[in-house]
C-alpha cells in the first residue's frame, strides 16, 4: 500500500432534502429535488470513490469503505 | 554408464512433471512467459537434485546426499517469492484476492517443487531397480513410473472445492428500501436509483449452501469468502469501474444456516457460469475447519 491515509467507514457528505432532519460536522448538500438529491448523490460519490447509501426517503450519505 | 541415463531421464521427467502441473490457470499468475522460466527452470533444478539422490547414495557420496536437505531451504524461497509478488498485485486488483487465497496459492507453488523432486527420485530409483531387466525396459518401466507418479501426486495434491463442499443455487436479488437482497440475505444498502435498476436488470445472484457444519465452518472462513469474490469476478468480468463501489460483489453470511450470499454484475451474464465458477474456487487450505472431528463439536452437531 502507498503512505496514503484514507479514512474509511465514516461519513463523508450527506445529501439531503430535509436539511432540518440533519446536521453536525460533515459536509450537508441541500437538494432541490428528487432528481437533484439523486444526481448530487451521485456527482460526489463518483469524485470521491465513495459509497452512497440511503438512511432514509430523501436523505443519503456517503461513506468510504 | 548407468548414472548418465538414470540422472538425465530423471531430471527430465522431473522438469515435465513440474510443466505438467504448471497448467495455464486463469486464477493463478503465471500467465505470462517470465513465470514459466521462473518455475520451470526452479524445478529443472529440484528434478536434478531429485535425480541424483540414489546415484549419490550409491556411490557412497554422502555430502551429496545432504546437500538434498539443503536445497530444500531454496525452495522455501519459492513460497516466499509468490507470496511477495501476489501482495504486490494486491493493490493493483480490482476485486483482491485477499491473503488467505495468496498463502494457499504461495504453497502449492512450494510444493510443486518438492513433488518435481519426488518424481524425479521415483524414476531414477525405478531405473536403477531395474538393472538386470534390457535397457530398453529399464527405459519404459522409468518413464512410466515417472507418469504415473506425476499424475497421481498430482491428483492427491488437489484440494477440495466449493462444490464439494456445499450446494449452489441461483439467488433472486430483490430490494427492501435500499436493502439489496439475495434471496432472504441482506448484502449492502445502496443509495442511487440508478445502481438498485443495474443490479434489478444486469445482477446475478448466487447463494452457496453449506452441507455440513465442517463445509459451515470453513464457509465462514473471511478469506474463503473472499477467494469466491475474487474468482468468480475474475471469471465472469465485472462491469464496473474503479470508483464505483456498490458494484463490488459482497459475501454476506446468513448467520443462521451460514449460507453465504452474492450478488454481482457481470460483464458476461450468464447464471450457469456462475455456479459454475462458484462450484470450481479451490477450498482454500487456511481456511478449513473440522468441528465435527472434535468430540465437542459432535456433541453440537
Amino acid at each position: 500500500m502507498s503512505g496514503n491515509v484514507r479514512v474509511t467507514k465514516q461519513i463523508i457528505a450527506i445529501i439531503t432534502l430535509h436539511p432540518e432532519r440533519v446536521g453536525g460536522s460533515v459536509p450537508i448538500f441541500h437538494a432541490r429535488s428528487a432528481a437533484s438529491l439523486e444526481e448530487m448523490a451521485r456527482y460526489i460519490s463518483r469524485v470521491t470513490g465513495g459509497m452512497v447509501h440511503e438512511l432514509e426517503e430523501g436523505t443519503y450519505f456517503i461513506v468510504l469503505h | 554408464m548407468d548414472y548418465l541415463i538414470c540422472v538425465p531421464l530423471g531430471t527430465l521427467m522431473g522438469t515435465l512433471a513440474r510443466l505438467y502441473m504448471l497448467r495455464i490457470d486463469y486464477r493463478q499468475y503465471p500467465s505470462y512467459p517470465q513465470g514459466y522460466i521462473i518455475h520451470l527452470s526452479l524445478g529443472f533444478i529440484a528434478a536434478f537434485l531429485g535425480a541424483v539422490a540414489l546415484p549419490a547414495l550409491l556411490n557412497q557420496d554422502f555430502t551429496a546426499a545432504t546437500f538434498l536437505a539443503l536445497a530444500a531451504t531454496q525452495f522455501r524461497e519459492v513460497r516466499d517469492m509468490e507470496r511477495k509478488t501476489l501482495l504486490n498485485l494486491e493493490p493493483t486488483e480490482l476485486v483482491q484476492r485477499g491473503t488467505a487465497y495468496i498463502e494457499g496459492i504461495a504453497r502449492v507453488f512450494e510444493a510443486r517443487n518438492y513433488l518435481a523432486i519426488f518424481v524425479a527420485l521415483l524414476v531414477s530409483i525405478g531405473y536403477m531397480a531395474t538393472a538386470s531387466l534390457h535397457e530398453g525396459w529399464r527405459f519404459m518401466v522409468a518413464v512410466g513410473i515417472g507418469l504415473l507418479s506425476a499424475y497421481s501426486l498430482n491428483k492427491l495434491m488437489r484440494g477440495k472445492h466449493i462444490g464439494d463442499i456445499a450446494d449452489i443455487k441461483p439467488g433472486i436479488i430483490s430490494f427492501d428500501g435500499p436493502l439489496l437482497r439475495v434471496d432472504h440475505i441482506v448484502i449492502m444498502n445502496i443509495g442511487l436509483q440508478e445502481s438498485r435498476q443495474r443490479y434489478l436488470t444486469h445482477g446475478q445472484g448466487v447463494i452457496i449452501s453449506p452441507k455440513d457444519p465442517n463445509a459451515k465452518a470453513t464457509l465462514a472462513s473471511p478469506g474463503q469468502m473472499q477467494a469466491i469474490v475474487h474468482d468468480l469476478s475474475a471469471v465472469l468480468g465485472l462491469r464496473l469501474d474503479i470508483g464505483e463501489p456498490e458494484y463490488l460483489p459482497l459475501p454476506r453470511r446468513d448467520a443462521q444456516t451460514g449460507a453465504i450470499g452474492l450478488a454481482m454484475i457481470p460483464s458476461s451474464p450468464s447464471i450457469e457460469a456462475m455456479i459454475e465458477a462458484a462450484r470450481r474456487v479451490p477450498v482454500l487450505e487456511a481456511s478449513v475447519r473440522k468441528p465435527l472431528d472434535a468430540k465437542a463439536g459432535l456433541m453440537v452437531d
